[in-house]
């Protein structure tokens, strides 16, 4: 007891294609801007945010992170044993 | 998913074309396979007159199979008639009337139940009630002018008397503020004010409210389960329906409009179910009034409806005599007429006539979303069509009495 099935005014979709009946699209048509103009609005929001990161991301050099010191000796045995794995890929 | 969502917006902005049915074949109304509509040209014949010459009609627009011309040179010079594209209307005309009689199936017959309380009725125009109240779709115009043309009068009583109504107020629509002070006594009948107990209820709403049909015709052959789409908008509430006129019951034996035959002049009472009943007085409001079986009115719990009174008409009289009855009752009184002109032509009358002083307009004339879709043309004027309920305007008498200052 209780229990419904949603409304879901299945008569107003064509039961072979589910396209919708012109009668539905008389429906919409009066909601039909005023839904594409928000649905528009509330697109650009995250869009918006999105290219804003990006856009902040790309101009950073990253110079305020401090590289952990290292000597002039330890750079060269670390170049070299990259070299050489490269050339282990290769 | 996508493509159906792409398709959409093609078909909203319009960018894809539907194709034009042009399937349904259209027959000049003397060669209709359907005696009746044969019948009819030939009363158009006898009766009509042409609109160019004033001679008698004996041509048959070849554009809408009507007879409309007395030859086709009339037709010819009948400039209004091809500038305005009245033809494009009498072929509906034709159409629809072809239509109706295809017996084709009637899905759009197939009414829906109660509304379920979670889900609001949408009463802004035809497209959005038939949708939220989950009728079948009417997917053509045929479908439409079918279903409109009988569900047209509960439901533009139903428009007008519901909270979501399509008429705002003054200045943004034709309500006055003397209509929002008639509809909000009719509203508190309607959605009574919030209390916990259903006791504080029973205090105003003593008996069920009253809606008066007077000069019905059509409106009074329509059975009960139409009526009964307009008690579903108003769960809450028990109506009684008056049909007023001498023509407002059809009898199914002998096939004529009749009086009732009941007793001292009584109403025949049909009883739907326990919110609707049907009361048929078959006399002229003035005399029902009289009589004085409907006293008290009450403008909290009446309304009254004239469908195309005709004012006008040779009705005249008694559109006289019944005026006053109608103005002393207080109750907001809504009328409609067949298009813009003879909406007008009633407006005109009251305004003319001795006791126009002694009324408030209560909404100026306006479109009435909820008219029939269903063309149709005057017999005697070819030419000439109109929609049932096309416009509507409301009055009702003053409820004070106008002091000079």
């Amino acid at each position: 007891m209780g229990f419904k099935l949603p409304k879901t005014h299945n008569a107003y979709y064509d039961p072979v294609t589910f396209k919708m009946t012109p009668a539905l699209y008389r429906v919409r048509a009066p909601f039909f801007w005023r839904n594409t103009i928000a649905l528009f609005g509330v697109s650009l929001i995250p869009l918006g945010v999105y290219i804003y990161t990006w856009k902040k991301l790309d101009t950073d050099d990253f110079g305020d992170i401090p590289i952990p010191p290292l000597s002039e000796a330890e750079i060269a045995e670390l170049k070299k044993e990259y070299e050489e794995k490269k050339k282990l890929d290769a | 998913m996508a493509r159906r969502h792409v398709s959409f917006f093609k078909k909203m902005l319009s960018l894809e074309k539907t194709p034009e049915e042009s399937n349904t074949k259209m027959y000049p109304w003397d060669e209709s396979p359907y005696e009746d509509i044969r019948t009819r040209a030939a009363l158009i014949r006898s009766r009509a007159l042409c609109p160019v010459t004033k001679k008698s009609v004996n041509f048959v627009c070849p554009y809408s199979g009507i007879p409309t011309h007395h030859d086709e040179e009339a037709w010819l010079n009948d400039h209004d008639y091809h500038e305005n594209k009245k033809y494009e209307l009498l072929k509906k005309v034709n159409l629809y009337e072809h239509d109706l009689r295809s017996g084709r199936k009637f899905d759009e017959f197939v009414f829906p139940g109660a509304q379920e309380v979670d889900f609001t009725p949408n009463l802004s125009n035809w497209d959005t009630f038939l949708y939220t109240r989950d009728f079948s779709p009417m997917n053509t115009e045929f479908n439409m002018a079918a279903a409109s043309k009988v569900l047209t009068y509960p439901v533009t009583i139903a428009s007008i008397l519901h909270k979501y109504s399509p008429h705002d107020a003054q200045p943004k629509g034709p309500v006055s503020v003397e209509g929002l002070r008639s509809m909000s006594a009719l509203h508190y009948t309607l959605y009574p004010p919030f209390s916990k107990g259903k006791d504080s209820e029973v205090t105003f709403k003593e008996r069920p409210m009253r809606i008066f049909i007077i000069g019905a015709k059509m409106e009074a052959m329509l059975p009960g389960y139409v009526w009964k789409q307009f008690g579903y908008l108003f769960p809450e509430t028990k109506f009684e329906l008056h049909f007023i006129g001498p023509e407002c019951y059809f009898n199914p034996e002998t096939r004529t409009f009749t009086s009732t035959d009941q007793p001292h002049g009584r109403p025949l009472i049909k009883r739907y179910d326990d919110q609707l009943t049907m009361h048929y007085h078959t006399h002229y409001f003035h005399e029902v009034y009289d009589m004085g079986d409907l006293f008290p009115f009450d403008p909290y719990l009446d309304v009254f409806f004239l469908f195309h009174p005709g004012f006008q008409t040779a009705d005249s009289v008694h559109w006289d005599k019944s005026l006053k009855g109608l103005l002393e009752s207080k109750c907001p009184i809504y009328v409609t007429g067949y298009h813009e002109v003879d909406a007008a032509r009633e407006i005109a009358w009251l305004e003319n006539h001795p006791l126009h002083d002694e009324m408030d307009f209560l909404m100026d004339q306006c479109p009435n979303p909820f008219g029939s879709t269903k063309l149709d043309l005057v017999d005697s004027n070819p030419t000439e069509t109109f929609q049932a309920n096309s416009d509507i305007f409301a009055f009702r008498g003053k409820r004070y009495h106008a002091i000079k200052v």
